[in-house]
């Protein structure tokens, strides 16, 4: 019952958090000068009357307040408003991208997580040796290169000179299956995603991995590490325990990589020329088109805050210590 | 059963190399009782984890060998150590409360242990109730987690756990440490009944020398990493040889001399790193000559199989006489 | 987290309230601050740069406003070395479009001088443009092309007579002789027209034809498409483009690549052809009747993509549609037609509400055929019809809409019924953030043509390539200087011109795209266009001593240090 109480508490911040930071975004895109329209004057392809006349249409020459009383009030019954650039309602815009982008960060994620703990934790055992060291260094350095330099690597040695797989994008427009395993589901998709997962993987791996790592270690010394070993543990038994221990920190850390991986990685998605929220998010705001921007920023502020809260929670059932 | 012959053990620290235990001989018969009493830092708890063959990878048996059942540990590749760990040889430790895996139940640790060796869960699970109850545990309490229990429970439960595979050998170190006076009790009761019904044969560690009277028929007292004395526990507490023995005895209430007012002793161990050129008691020794700054004393075996490393254990008589006064040890340091 | 015990419930949740409201505001606070400091900050720096120059004093660093984009800094690196020779400094500011947008053509802040490139939409084929919209003094407005604020009456007056000149040949005269005032006044420095870079699989596809200020790959110009002939079984194109569009619907979006996309859909009523003329396109011919009366004739056996017949109807509908809801993006062409009378089955009266030279090509060439049983059945909910997402255009033009997948593909097919056949059975443009991409995958065979402007160091890699062919066009869009006549010293004219001399435009079209392009003659006209450039103007010469001399000829001195001095007063 104690659980359920701070669990409802916990979620109201969050819901309180989410509310403020929806106003915030409000007022920060509008303190950026110029307005949706403005970009289309400048090119000099739409005369000065007719964007007033764009403004008068979009509600933009209105008040600040009376804007954002519409725009609050749309939110309340779940509208998110209508992009400027698409003249469509932000959700049509924001959902196929926000997919395309979950079936790119997903695997990276889970990838990156899985490896990251796997081989954190076998660096740790072996902590002190030689191997450890190059292990270490090693995971550390594709994560102090840029990620579109990786990318750009990767492209030039498994698309433009070996041609294992495509340049880029996320399926081949008509493609044409030539042998069995070409006709499966998925097929195109899959093969698209094998360098940008590559080089996401190569650079959001070391975070968990160096946690997991040092979290290791620390556990590696504890008493119950001993005490399992004198019990007779094989050596894979006793790795598995220390991993399991060893992971709440990876978890905590993980919540934040899952959050941000909504807002898709940017520069993964020029590079690979994804078609994901990342660059609908940068373009959204280069094109001052608000409601698009601020639904692509409160999504991935929204999906941290709540894996947060969800790790919170779980927190106490991964470590029944903290339970109470 | 478990014999140590002439074992030394150096860590790695480091600052450089630490002789924790120098040139420790201890022979434990089948169903006997073996007590290993000293201050911390003496080299006990790096002697029990060499006696189940656990050191650290930063500590090494620089020389010596350690047997049980007349197989030296040291030899045995590690598959079958790992199985010789726990079916033969169990391990209570200091603290359960970090002993144990915090993240899982008691069952869970019951299971794992069980599978490490081949045990399938049912029977392992049969096997803890029946266990709980000879510890006096509620079975149910087999599907909480460490941390719900209280630390006398917590070390039953240990203890328990530990007599799963009905081991010959259990080495307990400082098991009593930090419960209360009861509880203790409950623990010390608990061991002596294993010892004397189930004939589990017990190394003991502990720095309370009350506690190793009670449980032990032989004892052995260590300082700075070496045998000082050794021999029948009543024989050795009754009549010690050795001035360390008289110290530490004179350390601890005596229910037979409630009026003996209790000493420490002045001063500090030895840094094992830079250890005295003499007896390694002799900084501290109140009795101690120049003979005992320059020479190490050899471990001598007396008659009634007792041992002592002191130049003056011809004397041991009269310095047992001036050890009753109190003053002696203060002024010492 | 339970109240404290000596705090009631209610005063604790009280005192929560409360730093919780404090909490909220120094959030607010934390985020509006820095982002109004930089804001103002921005601000602060145009307006210092703005200092003005005082007479009998030496020249202040000069402010200059760049697009950060790399031709234009590598400009801004040449100018600043090369106008050192007449001791001027300059204090750069680089910025995104959007802030160029929003401050100087918005708020009309321009330092000294800015620059800026201009692409060459179709539209801007017509002198009008380049005169009209960037010199006349009516656009010095917020908002205007004019940010530099010149103001020329006879000038203007030109501007506005070649606008409503319906006779070529004085319209000719006149937009001739308005350069002229440019070229002599100096408001900009027109630097070159530089090529348009596209490139192609030779080995896959043939008849692309170039089209000046359109490439062989912008869609600008839908002529272009026609004649593409594939030499392999596969008979669609597949195009790669910086840009994907943002929506389907033609009446809603002014940006140029969006609109020209859906316009090969749409089919407008005149296109360009290969020498950049006018041509008929949905029309089969257009008769001006006297200034402010045309006469339009459809082509017969027009039908639209879903089978039905494009009849006089359908062209009233979309004038009156035009005018009723008055478009935005379309506002060229509701400023322009009064009214549209049916006056056959396929022919059409429009009335405009002013003589417009530019009409056959800017308004007709603008405007496309919308079928009317499709647009007026448009909900009425909607704000303006140019709000409805049109999922499925239906159209009169060469291609049929197929599937769009945003960011991802826009799949056209042939029309056969339009009148000049598509020799492909479809197109699918495939929109790539990336020039590095786009090129890897034109050389990958991934692709079929590289339509978007290359640079010469790509369009040397690529046309190594036995496949691949690279076709450099000419185009109209340019790069320009603009100075700033509202502020010394860039208000004195004998210092523009000074600039003029000191500015090598063949040079800097050498270091920046590898020669590739056209210098400009100091008109805002290309000498390509050869139908309104005025041959009887030339590039200033290039030469420090000219400069210096017409500087001095104006009173300028230099100080010791060799820095430039304000006449005096």
């Amino acid at each position: 019952m104690a659980f359920w109480l701070y669990a409802a508490r916990r979620a109201a911040h969050t819901a309180v958090t989410l509310v403020l930071l929806l106003v915030f975004m409000y007022v920060l895109f509008r303190l950026v000068p110029g307005d949706p329209t403005t970009i289309m004057l400048g090119t000099g392809e739409l005369p000065f009357e007719a964007q007033q006349r764009l403004r008068e249409l979009w509600g933009l020459d209105r008040p600040q307040w009376q804007q954002f009383v519409t725009y609050a009030g749309n939110l309340l019954t779940g509208d998110l408003g209508m992009s400027f650039y698409f003249r469509r309602p932000v959700i049509e815009i924001v959902w196929p991208m926000l997919l395309n982008t979950l079936v790119l960060m997903t695997p990276v994620v889970v990838i990156s997580i899985v490896l990251g703990v796997v081989i954190g934790t076998w660096l740790g055992w072996r902590r002190g040796e030689r191997i450890e060291e190059i292990g270490a260094i090693l995971a550390l350095i594709p994560r102090a290169l840029p990620v579109f330099w990786i990318g750009i690597v990767l492209l030039a040695l498994f698309a433009y000179e070996l041609r294992w797989f495509p340049i880029g994008g996320m399926r081949q427009a008509f493609f044409f299956p030539e042998t069995w395993y070409q006709e499966l589901p998925f097929f195109d998709v899959a093969r698209h995603l094998v360098l940008p997962v590559a080089a996401g993987v190569l650079t959001s791996m070391a975070d968990p991995l160096m946690i997991q790592r040092t979290a290791l270690i620390e556990v590696k010394h504890e008493d119950f590490m001993t005490h399992a070993r004198a019990r007779g543990l094989t050596e894979r038994a006793q790795r598995r325990l220390a991993r399991r221990t060893a992971f709440l920190p990876v978890l905590t850390y993980s919540a934040i990589m899952v959050g941000f991986a909504f807002g898709g990685q940017v520069l993964l998605e020029v590079v690979f020329n994804w078609p994901g929220i990342g660059r609908l998010m940068v373009n959204s705001v280069s094109q001052r088109d608000y409601p698009v921007a601020q639904a692509t920023f409160f999504l991935m502020a929204a999906a941290v805050v709540t894996l947060n809260l969800l790790v919170d929670l779980a927190y106490g059932w991964l470590d029944p210590r903290i339970r109470q | 059963m478990l014999a140590l012959d002439d074992v030394s053990i150096i860590y790695a620290a480091r600052s450089g190399p630490v002789q924790a235990v120098s040139g420790v001989t201890l022979h434990l018969p089948v169903g006997g009782s073996l007590g290993l009493v000293g201050e911390s830092g003496c080299g006990k708890s790096t002697l029990a984890l060499a006696a189940l063959s656990l050191l650290p990878p930063e500590a090494r048996l620089s020389s010596g060998a350690v047997r049980l059942e007349g197989q030296d540990l040291a030899t045995l590749p590690e598959a079958k150590l790992r199985r010789l760990r726990w079916t033969r040889m169990a391990y209570v430790p200091q603290s359960a409360q970090n002993a144990l895996v915090p993240v899982h139940s008691l069952r869970r640790q019951f299971r794992d242990t069980a599978a490490a060796h081949g045990m399938r869960s049912a029977a392992a699970d049969e096997r803890a109730a029946a266990l709980f109850q000879r510890v006096e545990l509620d079975p149910a309490i087999l599907d909480r987690f460490p941390h719900e229990l209280s630390g006398g429970m917590r070390q039953r439960a240990m203890i328990a756990l530990a007599l799963l595979f009905g081991p010959s050998l259990l080495v307990a170190d400082e098991p009593t440490t930090g419960l209360d006076v009861i509880v203790q009790r409950q623990v010390i009761d608990l061991l002596r009944d294993l010892r004397t019904e189930d004939g589990l044969a017990l190394l003991f560690i502990s720095h309370d020398i009350g506690v190793v009277a009670e449980l032990c028929s032989h004892v052995a007292v260590l300082y700075a990493g070496k045998v000082m004395e050794s021999g029948a526990t009543d024989r050795v507490f009754s009549l010690p040889n050795h001035p360390y023995t008289m110290g530490l005895q004179r350390a601890f209430p005596d229910i037979r001399h409630p009026e003996r007012s209790i000493v420490s002793i002045a001063g500090h161990p030895p840094r094992l790193s830079a250890p005295p050129q003499g007896c390694p008691f002799a900084p501290r020794c109140p009795f101690a000559q120049p003979l005992c700054h320059n020479t190490v004393p050899s471990l001598v075996a007396g008659p009634d199989g007792r041992a002592v490393a002191c130049h003056f254990a011809a004397d041991a008589e009269a310095l047992r006489d001036r050890a009753r006064d109190p003053a002696l040890w203060d002024a010492a340091a | 987290m339970g109240s404290n015990s000596d705090v009631s419930p209610a005063e604790g949740r009280r005192l929560r309230a409360r730093r919780r409201e404090v909490l909220r505001f120094l959030g607010g606070f934390g985020l509006t601050v820095p982002t109004a400091a930089l804001v103002s900050a921005i601000d602060g720096a145009l307006k210092s740069a703005s200092a003005q120059a005082a007479a009998g004093q030496p020249v202040p660093r000069l402010g200059v406003y760049l697009p950060n984009w790399p031709d234009q800094v590598e400009l801004w690196r040449q100018l600043s070395r090369e106008w050192q020779a007449i001791g001027i400094e300059l204090d750069l500011q680089q910025g995104t479009l959007d802030t160029f947008v929003s401050q100087i053509v918005a708020e009309q802040k321009l330092p000294h001088m800015g620059s800026m490139s201009w692409g060459g939409a179709p539209d801007r084929l017509d002198p009008d443009y380049f005169l009209s919209e960037m010199f006349h003094s009516r656009r010095t407005a917020r908002g205007g092309l004019n940010f530099g604020f010149y103001r020329n009456e006879a000038f203007d007056k030109l501007a506005d007579a070649q606008r409503s000149e319906m006779d070529p040949a004085k319209r000719q005269q006149l937009v001739r002789e308005a350069q002229t005032h440019i070229v002599e006044d100096s408001p900009s420095i027109v630097l070159f027209h530089r090529d348009i870079i596209h490139a192609y699989n030779k080995r896959r596809f043939s008849g692309m034809k170039p089209i000046l200020g359109n490439g062989i790959g912008f869609p600008y110009m839908p002529l272009s498409y026609m004649d593409i002939t594939p030499l392999t079984p596969r008979k669609f194109i597949r195009l790669t483009s910086i840009y994907d569009i943002a929506s389907l619907n033609p009446f809603l979006t002014p940006e140029i690549y969006n609109s020209t996309t859906l316009r090969l859909i749409y089919a407008t009523f005149t296109t360009r052809d290969e020498k950049a003329d006018v041509m008929p396109w949905a029309l089969e011919r257009w008769n001006i009747v006297n200034p402010t009366t045309v006469d339009i004739t459809l082509r017969g056996n027009t039908k639209f993509h879903d089978g039905r017949p494009a009849t006089a109807e359908d062209v009233k509908f979309t004038f009156d549609f035009i005018n009723r809801h008055r478009f935005p993006a379309l506002s060229r062409i509701y400023e322009t037609v009064e009214s549209a009378e049916i006056t056959g089955d396929l022919t059409v009266r429009l009335k405009l509400r002013m003589p417009s030279a530019p009409f056959t090509a800017n308004v007709l060439g603008y405007a496309f055929l919308a079928p009317k049983h499709i647009w007026e059945r448009v909900p009425s909910n909607l704000a303006t019809p140019a709000d409805w997402p049109n999922d499925k255009p239906v159209g009169s033009g060469p291609w049929k809409f197929v599937e769009w997948r945003k960011a991802e593909y826009l799949q056209f097919a042939a029309n056969p019924d339009f009148f000049m056949k598509p020799k492909l059975d479809g197109m699918v443009v495939l929109p790539v953030p990336q020039m590095e991409s786009m090129v890897g995958m034109l050389e990958r065979g991934d692709s079929d043509m590289l339509a978007w402007n290359l640079d010469m160091t790509l369009g040397a890699r690529i046309s190594r390539n036995p496949e691949l062919e690279v076709v450099r066009t000419p185009t109209h869009g340019q790069h320009e200087v603009r100075l700033n006549l509202g502020m010394a010293p860039t208000n004195n004219k004998a210092f523009r011109r000074a600039l003029q001399h000191v500015t090598d435009r063949k040079k800097l079209l050498d270091i920046i795209f590898s020669g590739a392009g056209v210098v400009s003659n100091g008109a805002p006209i290309t000498p390509a266009l050869d139908n309104w450039a005025n041959p009887a103007i030339s590039a200033p010469e290039v030469s420090v001593d000219r400069a210096r001399a017409v500087l001095r000829d104006a009173g300028f001195t230099w100080n010791p240090q060799g820095r430039l001095v304000m006449p005096a007063a």
